[in-house]
């Protein structure tokens, strides 16, 4: 039977929540545990599920428990669930003897010198709590996303008055001085500098750029939405401004979308008075050719392959030749591959939306429409982002699927789920994944996917194809996850382009009907 | 502090939300403190209001 | 510095430069201000008999027999229901009472000076430990303690007292709060050093001043028995400190917070001399053998003017047994304290912890912190039993609840809204 309970004014993060729910549901009994603030998203979620929120008062600032089991288990089921938000059983049993302060000032007390804030409040407070740290002469680093435009403006505008950056809203990944901050890969330091709206997309060319033995000093986010006009490319601007003054950064990156036009105008002019090399990649944009001070690349692994060869001294426009050179190579082979395998379709499953996107975006070169939850034009977008159609790309970091579960990253189990369904689908050739390792990611996120793939029930295919983001420095052990993915049958590429080029390839030849 | 200070010398940092950043940091020897943080008493209402007399434009 | 800043710095500066001291004892009808022969005052904001809890209840029966109002319970009840007594808080009369905190006109109280404002604040004598009044009982015993008090611990005291002040000009209770603070108590639920202090400080002047051996020796013999003595004229110091600092336009800085064993009350110093009010809390403390959380009352006293002056909860870091006592760690108690820091204006100058290198405790509530970093304060105090005269359940730390913070900080902001 389901049963809720509300905790009116107890406060906890998701993530706590979500893992708390996990716990519950590994006890006897337990059919079904949900743990969420009151909000009316979570309320409607949890009514969706049949729990009783009906009657319920209750705030967004107030915790309600769900949990589907017998009436005579509920009482120790709640006490356990209390228990668990008190003391996480995930958590190491040393006995915490710090005061963990409650505030902005109260933290300030403790680590005065502080020069950054990361916060990843509900985005409802995210903002003014970004506001008070500027206000205390902090760098915000705003991971917390639905910020709105409005504020996003505000907090820019005054960071810039005070000479301080932010980084976000919706910012997931940083380096500073080389320390990663949020979803980050372990990396050396080394003479570049990367502004980036994306965080995957940084993750991809500083791991692209570590293949290559080149080291990042800083990677500074700038939140999706900083390049449009209304919000003047303000902390992009000044991101640029301040690795234009280090005198240990040599080469210049900047990653996203193409800015607007005016703000476009005032970034590149930056970037080409640097003094510096500059390598511009804005996704999705066909090829430019390079300017002076400044290079263009179209994907990811192109723009670290550049950025390599400025550090090194070498000729780009070779290392570009090689490059080329090196996918035609692995499209040659993914059409060889593909040719015996039953099914016509590819579908993608990405944990990374820079990765999903630079793989679509590869993918519907090759063949076509390539549909999607958050496709490349908006006719593509899928009706039902749970059944894909044909050739689709699905980012299961995106906000629908982010509602009342883990990211991705943080948990594969969700996309581990459908991977499975998609690969039973006899219509489906070859499945396409990304595993991003590093800071923040899930501890060994193969192993969900791995026993998802070896528990497919089918004859023939479909074929797996995946890209691991990683360094040898990531907590989870590259080696480990390569070999884990290998022993399964999966296809591996050193980059997520090769990987989308390959997997698209193979399907390539096939009729879609 | 200002940007140019962040990046001369290197993050200490404040981290406000999800503690699994806080632990992060830790291993990678910065220096950082866990901001327990609550939500405001009386909602983003009441917290807008009393910044809104102090003349606090955001939130 | 914004008129907030400036305000909240005038408030806290005011109430730092209080300084409390015992000048003399008198019975409530002659001393207490506004008080009239047909009034009983209580603990908490606002209440009417119909509202009170079993504790305040059964407090109020007591003093309705001992004032000859009524014989007998039952009688005193009629009395009452007839709207024979007229109920108004201790807070309206310069007063503060703990538990119950019921004041009528034919009891004994301390007279509190602030030498810097010649303001006065007035407290009962403490009963004891047990059935006593404050907890709500109102037998025999208890009515005949009271009458003992009043005839006997009440003169000896006062001509102690009077003799000890006319050497001393007053008795210093700032000084005695400061050296406790630093002998393990935090004057809340912990007052056994204040006490001994206290103690030390009158008994030359009681034998000086003493008439008969046996009435002293009785008085010394109920003082030193009860570890809470110090209590009421610390409640008093309190009192007085808070009373100084007055209305301060713009100050966010709580002066008042109070329980009637039915609802919690705040008064704010920057909103003139409004309640704002909420259902009290219900305490989640130890309990003693033998009780269960059905038995407890909702929080009641007036004896959360002591975190509201920087010290009892909030200087529970000073009083690592107590939060031993009530089931914590010392690093609890430490714990405790420091986030009390983060919602109070300042650092007391006087009163300090040695155990935090000797910081000044946490003074001066601001509303507004309380709002936006969503901590209450926490008190450290004793929970009573829901039915009258039952006697004390249990004790330990209790979270103020947050409706009437939330009700004043929305008036802050409609009263100061440009």
């Amino acid at each position: 039977m389901k049963r809720v309970e509300v905790f009116r004014g107890e406060y906890y993060d998701s993530v706590t929540l979500m893992l708390v729910a996990k716990e519950l549901k590994k006890i006897e009994g337990v059919a079904d545990a949900t743990l969420n603030m009151a909000t009316q998203a979570n309320l409607h979620i949890m009514a969706y599920a049949s729990f009783p929120v009906d009657s319920i008062a209750a705030s967004p600032d107030d915790l309600i428990i769900g949990i589907d089991c017998s009436d005579d288990l509920w009482p120790s089921v709640l006490e356990k669930a209390k228990t668990y938000l008190v003391s996480p059983p995930w958590k190491s049993r040393e006995v915490s003897t710090e005061y963990n302060p409650k505030s902005l000032e109260g933290a300030l007390s403790v680590l005065p010198e502080a020069n950054l804030a990361l916060i990843s409040l509900p985005g409802r407070y995210a903002a003014a709590q970004a506001s008070r740290a500027l206000e205390r002469g902090l760098n915000v680093m705003l991971y917390s996303d639905n910020v709105s435009l409005e504020e996003e403006i505000r907090l820019k505008t005054l960071a810039k008055e005070k000479g301080l950056l932010v980084m976000g809203p919706d910012c997931g990944t940083a380096v500073i001085s080389g320390k990663g901050l949020g979803f980050s890969n372990v990396c050396p330091i080394g003479p570049v500098g990367i502004v980036s709206a994306s965080g995957t997309g940084l993750q991809e060319v500083m791991v692209q750029l570590n293949r290559l033995g080149v080291g990042v000093k800083h990677g500074l986010g700038t939140g999706g939405r900083d390049v449009k006009s209304s919000v003047g490319g303000i902390s992009s601007l000044a991101a640029i401004d301040a690795l234009k003054d280090d005198s240990e950064i040599s080469v210049i990156v900047a990653i996203g979308k193409p800015p607007s036009p005016e703000v476009r105008q005032k970034i590149t002019d930056s970037l080409k008075s640097s003094g510096k090399h500059a390598v511009a990649c804005f996704m999705g944009e066909s090829a430019r050719s390079d300017e002076p001070g400044l290079r263009y690349t179209t994907g990811l692994e192109e723009c670290a392959v550049v950025t390599a060869s400025l550090v090194r001294g070498e000729d780009p426009q070779l290392a570009r030749e090689r490059l080329w050179n090196d996918y035609r190579e692995v499209e040659t082979r993914g059409r060889r591959e593909g040719a015996g395998i039953s099914g016509r379709f590819l579908r993608g499953l990405f944990s990374g939306g820079t990765l999903c996107y630079e793989a679509a975006q590869v993918a519907g070169e090759l063949l076509g429409e390539v549909y999607g939850n958050a496709p490349l034009r908006e006719e593509l977008k899928l009706p039902d982002s749970l059944d894909p159609i044909e050739n689709s790309f699905i980012d299961y970091g995106e906000d629908e699927f982010t509602q009342g579960r883990l990211h991705p990253m943080i948990d594969p189990s969700f996309r581990a789920s459908q991977l499975k369904i998609q690969a039973e689908d006899p219509s489906v050739a070859v499945v396409l994944l990304d595993i991003v390792l590093g800071y923040g990611s899930a501890a060994n996120p193969s192993e969900e996917i791995v026993k998802a793939i070896n528990s497919i029930d089918r004859k023939n295919g479909p074929l797996f194809v995946a890209y691991v983001c990683g360094t040898e420095g990531d907590p989870q052990v590259y080696g480990r996850q390569i070999d884990l993915l290998r022993k399964a049958g999966v296809y591996l590429f050193e980059s997520n382009r090769r990987a989308a080029i390959f997997a698209a390839a193979a399907v390539a030849g096939k009729e879609k009907r | 502090m200002s940007l140019k200070s962040l990046l001369n010398n290197g993050p200490k940092v404040i981290n406000i939300g999800m503690e699994r950043f806080y632990s992060d940091l830790r291993e990678q020897e910065v220096e950082t403190v866990m901001v327990d943080w609550k939500p405001p008493l009386g909602g983003k209402e009441l917290l807008g209001k009393l910044r809104k007399i102090r003349g606090d434009s955001v939130g | 510095m914004d008129k907030f800043e400036i305000a909240n710095r005038e408030a806290l500066e005011r109430l730092q430069r209080a300084e409390p001291h015992i000048v003399d004892l008198g019975i409530a009808l002659e001393v207490i201000p506004g008080m009239e022969r047909n009034m009983i005052l209580h603990a908490g904001p606002p209440i009417g008999w119909e509202d009170m809890s079993g504790p305040m209840i059964g407090a109020v029966t007591g003093a309705t027999i001992y004032e000859g109002w009524a014989g007998t319970p039952e009688e005193a009840t009629e009395y009452i229901d007839k709207g024979n007594v007229d109920f108004d808080p201790c807070h309206h009369h310069a007063a503060v009472g703990p538990m119950a905190g019921i004041i009528s006109p034919n009891m004994p109280v301390w007279i509190v000076e602030d030498r810097s404002s010649g303001k006065r604040s007035f407290a009962t004598l403490n009963e004891g430990l047990g059935k006593v009044l404050r907890m709500g009982a109102f037998d025999k015993d208890v009515i005949e303690r009271l009458h003992w008090m009043r005839e006997v611990l009440f003169p000896v005291l006062k001509a102690g007292v009077n003799r000890y002040v006319r050497e001393n000009g007053g008795l210093n209770l700032k000084s005695l709060i400061s050296q406790s603070l630093h002998m393990g108590d935090e004057l809340h639920n912990r007052n056994r050093a204040a006490t001994s202090l206290l103690i030390r400080a009158l008994v030359p002047s009681l034998i000086e001043s003493s008439c008969s051996n046996d009435s002293l020796a009785r008085v010394v013999r109920f003082m030193a028995g009860n570890d809470h003595f110090f209590l009421n004229p610390g409640m008093a110091a309190a009192k007085v400190s808070l009373d100084s600092v007055g209305y301060v336009e713009g100050s966010s800085m709580v002066t008042v917070m109070a329980r009637n064993g039915t609802e919690f009350g705040i008064q704010v110093a920057g909103l003139e001399e409004q309640w704002f009010t909420c259902p009290a809390a219900l305490p989640d403390v130890l309990l003693f053998p033998g009780f269960t959380r059905e038995d407890v009352n909702r929080d009641i006293g007036d004896s959360a003017i002591m975190e509201t002056y920087g010290v009892g909860g909030f200087a529970i870091a000073a009083a690592p047994a107590i939060v031993q006592f009530v089931g914590g760690t010392p690093q609890d108690a430490i714990n405790y304290t420091r986030e009390m820091y983060e919602i109070c204006l300042g650092e007391n100058k006087n009163f300090t912890i040695p155990s935090l290198n000797f910081r000044g405790t946490p003074t001066g509530i601001d509303l507004l912190k309380i709002i936006e970093t969503g901590i209450t304060p926490v008190l450290d105090t004793g929970a009573a039993h829901r039915e009258a005269g039952k006697g004390q359940v249990g004790a330990g730390i209790v979270r103020m609840p947050s409706e009437a913070f939330v009700s004043a900080a929305t008036a802050f902001a409609d009263k100061y809204y440009q």
